[in-house]
């Protein structure tokens, strides 16, 4: 169905909007085999950008032709066929690499353009797709990694992310959309799915409507984090599931014809919903749904961040799913398949990936635990991880980012190897660390966030340091961490954690999360403990 | 590739935004010094050179340097 493109005309559209109208960004896929025919050269540089809409980006330097692929993986759902044919890629072609988004999606690295098609053919072969991962169009939509197995969910949700993503995936009505634009479906009670953080999240809800209790969701809109944070609002409005599709296309359609195109960084749906208020964005989209019921009940429990490390039970009887932690979210593609093996042998094949960058393999029989536990991957992709180790994020950092100031992958391990080492705490505390102020690795909504920085003393000695964040959450409509003023030297960040986390332990009370700590407490008492910590190191 | 950086500067009692072009990091920080020098008459007192955040030059690119909303 074509619709009109009331923007064209606007005279004031950024470079991007105009090439956009040029050549909708989906186009670049019918390109490519003639690209992979005749080399990279052959690839006008005008172009390069919209490879993003075949889930494609240059790697730098962009000039030596290496790409990145993100493929999707509507809520982190995975079959046998799919693990196999993903990791196959990574082998044949991707140097092993196999990474787990934030998002749920996967993601390889060095890929060249010859290989793309036959790449694309094997993801076809087994339902997948990088249509749509990166660029200016829905990207995968993130859900409850444990749907349809959760006794803890409103309800399953496989069907309805299926139906929706079905419907946007290369829809050539909703891929000219002003900027990136992040979807979420869940009923999971723990938000696994991160709404608040999402440009439009479907969350669980239940009222009653003629005497009778109605499972729905409610809608979150206007969130996403990078340098300038939001935290989506919840509009005031019930959601049948039977119209999840029709509303998410309303959604998207006012983020369509309504969203920002002038200014690039002002494009997400987050400005237009700081503009708008929830308020009027509701009203717009009773426009397109005719009148909505307004919000019930959230029935939500503590938020567990997407973390589900353990064996636990599935709401079917006798049937249990194991949680594992993936360090830093990377694995080798050796270990994809033999992953695949295992879930095959032992579960129905299935991996779930989930947006906290691990895995989890579904419908294991109660009795087949222990053996699958003692299969010797698990060594290392372990089911009980350390917990500093457990709930450690970092940003891509200086690997592939020349934006990084600082190493993050790396000594964020080192940091929660010796923390695991050195300190055992009865709650786990998250820790994000990020190597410039873009934050891609989500520092804000960290326990304890590190922000990385050069510094050259008076002794011109340079030293890497980071600053400290403390209390952030998506617990509750969700809350940004703060920083405590200080810097502190790569080498003695671990004994200044040491030394706080010390502190939290004396002064917490059984059971207190960090988030909670940092609340009853207050930042100030956390900021002269940092000064009295930093002290010694100063004199 | 060239960048933009952003430096906080200690000097004495005071703390100064400054911003330089560079190919690399240590270039920044070398160039600083020269900027540091041109600009006081007297060789200031550097306490400390804290770089926050660099971006990329592509053909346009900039800072905001306010004191109370400094975005980190
Ligand atoms: S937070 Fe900064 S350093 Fe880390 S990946 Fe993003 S841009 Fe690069």
């Amino acid at each position: 169905m074509a619709y009109v493109k009331q923007w064209a005309e606007n005279e004031k559209l950024n470079k991007t909007e105009i090439a956009k109208l040029e050549k909708d960004g989906l186009k670049i896929i019918d390109d490519i085999p003639y690209y992979a025919e005749n080399g990279f050269d052959s690839i006008p540089k005008e172009q390069w950008d919209l490879f993003k809409w075949a889930g494609l980006y240059l790697q730098r330097p962009k000039e030596d032709g290496y790409f990145m692929m993100r493929v999707n993986v509507p809520s982190g759902i995975l079959t046998k066929p799919q693990v196999e044919t993903l990791a196959g890629i990574a082998k044949d072609y991707g140097r092993g690499v196999f990474d787990i988004t934030t998002r749920q999606a996967i993601q390889f690295h060095w890929l060249e353009i010859q290989q793309i098609p036959d790449i694309f053919k094997r993801l076809e072969a087994v339902g997948l797709s990088s249509a749509g991962a990166c660029g200016d169009i829905t990207r995968t939509i993130v859900g409850n990694p444990i749907t349809g197995l959760d006794p803890d969910e409103l309800f399953d949700t496989s069907a309805i992310v299926k139906e929706v993503y079905d419907y946007f995936q290369r829809n050539e009505d909703f891929s000219n959309l002003p900027r990136k634009y992040k979807l979420s479906i869940s009923t999971n009670l723990k938000n696994a799915s991160n709404a608040e953080i999402n440009c439009a999240s479907f969350t669980p809800a239940v009222k009653v409507i003629d005497g009778v209790e109605k499972k729905g969701f409610h809608l979150k809109v206007g969130g996403g984090l990078s340098a300038r944070p939001y935290l989506a609002q919840t509009v005031d409005a019930f959601i049948d599931p039977e119209r999840t599709l029709e509303v998410a296309i309303a959604v998207t359609t006012i983020f369509r014809d309504y969203g920002y195109r002038e200014k690039r960084h002002l494009a997400r749906l987050k400005f237009l919903i700081a503009d708008w208020g929830v308020e009027k964005f509701k009203e717009k989209l009773e426009e397109f749904t005719g009148p909505l019921p307004s919000k019930g009940e959230e029935p939500v429990e503590e938020w567990n961040a997407g973390y589900f490390y353990g064996v636990h039970d599935q709401k079917q009887e006798g049937l249990k799913f194991l949680g594992f932690n993936v360090p830093v979210g990377r694995l080798d593609a050796e270990e994809v398949f033999e992953l695949a093996r295992i879930s095959g042998k032992y579960g129905n094949g299935e991996i779930r990936t989930c947006n906290s960058q691990n895995l989890i393999i579904p419908n294991v029989p109660a009795e087949m635990v222990d053996e699958l536990l003692a299969e010797p991957i698990f060594e290392r992709v372990t089911i009980n991880p350390n917990s500093f180790m457990g709930h450690a994020v970092s940003c891509t950092g200086i690997e592939y980012c020349n934006l990084a100031l600082v190493e993050t992958k790396e000594r964020m391990r080192h940091v929660a190897l010796e923390l695991d080492n050195r300190i055992e705490l009865d709650v786990p505390v998250r820790m994000h660390m990020v190597g410039c102020p873009n934050s891609c690795g989500q520092r804000q909504i960290a326990d304890i966030g590190l922000q990385g920085m050069k510094v050259r003393n008076k002794e011109k000695q340079m030293i890497e340091a980071y600053e400290i964040y403390v209390g952030g959450t998506l617990n509750a409509g969700g809350q940004f961490n703060e920083k405590l003023k200080g810097k502190i030297p790569a080498e003695e960040l671990n004994d200044v954690l040491v030394n706080l986390l010390q502190y939290f332990k004396a002064e917490k009370n059984a059971g207190e999360s960090f988030f909670d700590f940092v609340q009853r407490v207050g930042i100030d008492t956390l900021q002269v403990q940092l000064d009295s910590i930093l002290e010694p190191a100063a004199s | 590739m060239a960048y933009l950086y952003r430096f906080d500067v200690s000097i004495g009692e005071k703390n100064v935004i400054a911003v330089i072009y560079a190919d690399d990091d240590e270039g920044a920080f070398q160039h600083l010094d020269v900027e540091l020098e041109k600009f006081y008459l007297k060789e200031p007192d550097v306490n400390e050179i804290t770089l926050r955040e660099k971006k990329r030059i592509v053909k346009k690119s900039g800072f905001i340097l306010d004191e109370d909303e400094k975005g980190w």
